[in-house]
């Protein structure tokens, strides 16, 4: 069965207030998605609900299939081993290093050796740029560096779906570039589905991806981010997206 | 009259729904925590749940809230015995029944004082700490991102928390228990003068078994609430403004049932005592 990630009909509200109705799309296998929208419009809680982490007011989501809110709760942590997410404030554990950080979903859904973790846990540090903070605390990182950890953490159970809110924000242009480049590789070499969540227009050009644009409380696909300036109109851009571009 | 009916009808029924809402919330919390606690005790009964504790997080949990608190529990130890062992030693002489000094001291500090003064400790600063901590956990997206990552909230976060209480609660008691007893038996020896060698040998006449059977289960219990108490109310906080509110919980509930989880088991063992005697 293809991976994909369906939502259908999906609404959502924060008391009387809605932030969306009636969304639904699809997002195929081996495919990148980026989310885009004003601020306080609701990316981030699609993309939680996406992930499962928000049960929405109406409608379902899906990942391979499985309605990912009425599944039993055991089903739920299999399913959830396939998904990686990102937060935008990294939501690394305080207490534990770097490298036990990435290691802990190892170390919880797998009985690989030690010398065996290791080992990919290493790579994975290496892949991201980070070695040399294997062995700090999440305090001690800057935002890029958290930033990266969040990733490798992420991506260590090789995951089917990666769920990413706001990734290059906040960061300099070399760390944006690093994970513009990692994110790049992975969609092309491990068919890993990527949904995102930004609102910076350099760096969503740059990945050259469709794009989901949320406005007036719906969504509407664009493929190419010119396509969406000229529909969404360019006033919607410049005023709310600009930022950090 | 529609309108006089209506303002009746609102001064009548809605203070009785939101008394009944009240206490569907509260019945709630009760039945949750009461769920908690049950999923925690199984889970360290099933393999999966041994399989996935963290042995560093118990040692955490236990450096915290146990040997941080040796000083604070030693200094109450010490007072609790002093001030017993001076009533106990004036008073009872007086009344010529010195020879239950032991008695006097293994009662109240053994059975009553010490599980329940190591307990408030504990949940002043270890649950207090917990709910803060786990509070802050959910605030920054960290519990997200556990469950995001399938990872088992009871088996990373409550289980060490409630077998390091517990391990740390029932060695607290055992350290203030013997400060208690050498507070009192210094004092004793000054006021009264009597032979060290007799107090101690009082004193080991007079523990039981029981007695530290007793004491132990209400660590062991009094323990589990603590945790399970702070590890809920922390879970519970919806954003950063609620942290102060869910400590706020954490230790009034803790308190509350502590007492009256003692004040059960005291009644309790009065009761089954003067039954089976």
């Amino acid at each position: 069965m293809p991976s994909e990630i369906q939502l259908d009909n999906i609404s959502y509200s924060y008391g009387s207030e809605t932030l969306f109705t009636d969304v639904s799309f699809a997002i195929g296998h081996g495919r990148m998605v980026v989310l885009m929208g004003s601020s306080g419009c609701g990316k981030s809680t699609l993309l939680e609900i996406s992930a499962g982490l928000l049960e929405p007011v109406t409608g379902t989501v899906r990942w391979n299939g499985y309605d990912i809110h009425r599944i039993p709760q055991q089903e739920l942590i299999t399913e959830r081993r396939k998904t990686g997410y990102v937060f935008q404030r990294h939501a690394l554990i305080s207490n534990l290093t770097v490298f036990d950080n990435i290691a802990l979903p190892l170390r919880y859904h797998t009985t690989m050796p030690d010398k065996a973790l290791s080992a990919m846990i290493e790579q994975h540090l290496e892949r991201m740029g980070i070695t040399d903070i294997r062995n700090k605390l999440p305090e001690a990182l800057s935002v890029g560096q958290a930033r990266l950890a969040s990733i490798a953490r992420a991506l260590i159970m090789r995951p089917e779906f990666l769920f990413l809110d706001e990734p290059v924000s906040g960061l300099d242009p070399v760390t944006a570039r690093s994970i513009i480049s990692v994110l790049s590789k992975l969609c092309r070499q491990s068919n890993l589905t990527i949904f995102m969540v930004s609102h910076i227009i350099s760096f969503i050009e740059q990945l050259q991806c469709p794009i989901l644009l949320l406005d007036n409380k719906t969504v509407t696909r664009f493929e190419t981010i010119a396509e969406a300036r000229a529909v969404g109109g360019a006033s919607l851009f410049d005023a709310s997206l600009n930022e950090g571009n | 009259m529609g309108n006089t009916e209506n303002r009746f009808f609102r001064k009548a029924v809605i203070p009785i729904n939101s008394v009944g809402a009240d206490t569907v919330r509260r019945l709630k919390l009760v039945f949750d925590m009461f769920g908690l606690a049950y999923d925690t005790v199984v889970g360290l009964f099933t393999q999966s749940g041994r399989r996935h504790i963290s042995l560093q997080q118990i040692i955490n949990q236990v450096l915290f809230t146990g040997v941080d608190a040796l000083i604070i529990v030693g200094l109450i130890a010490l007072s609790c015995g002093i001030t017993i062992g001076v009533q106990a030693a004036t008073n009872m002489t007086e009344i010529g029944a010195s020879e239950y000094f032991g008695t006097i001291m293994v009662i109240s500090v053994v059975r009553e004082l010490g599980p329940f003064f190591t307990s408030l400790v504990v949940i002043g600063r270890s649950g207090a700490a917990l709910a803060a901590y786990i509070g802050n956990m959910k605030v920054t997206k960290e519990i997200a991102a556990l469950e995001v990552m399938g990872v088992n909230l009871n088996h990373f976060l409550v289980m060490p928390a409630f077998l390091g209480m517990i391990i740390s609660l029932v060695c607290l008691k055992i350290y203030f228990d013997i400060i208690a007893i050498i507070g009192g038996l210094f004092i004793a020896k000054l006021l009264v003068n009597a032979p060290y060698l007799a107090l101690v040998q009082e004193v080991f006449n007079a523990v039981e078994v029981v007695d530290i059977l007793v004491s132990t289960i209400k660590c062991l219990l009094f323990g589990a609430v603590i945790a399970v108490v702070s590890c809920y109310h922390g879970m519970h906080v919806s954003n950063i403004r609620f942290v102060p509110r869910a400590v706020f919980k954490a230790v009034v509930g803790s308190i509350v049932v502590t007492i009256i989880m003692n004040v059960v088991i005291t009644v309790g063992f009065y009761a089954f005592r003067n039954t089976a005697g």
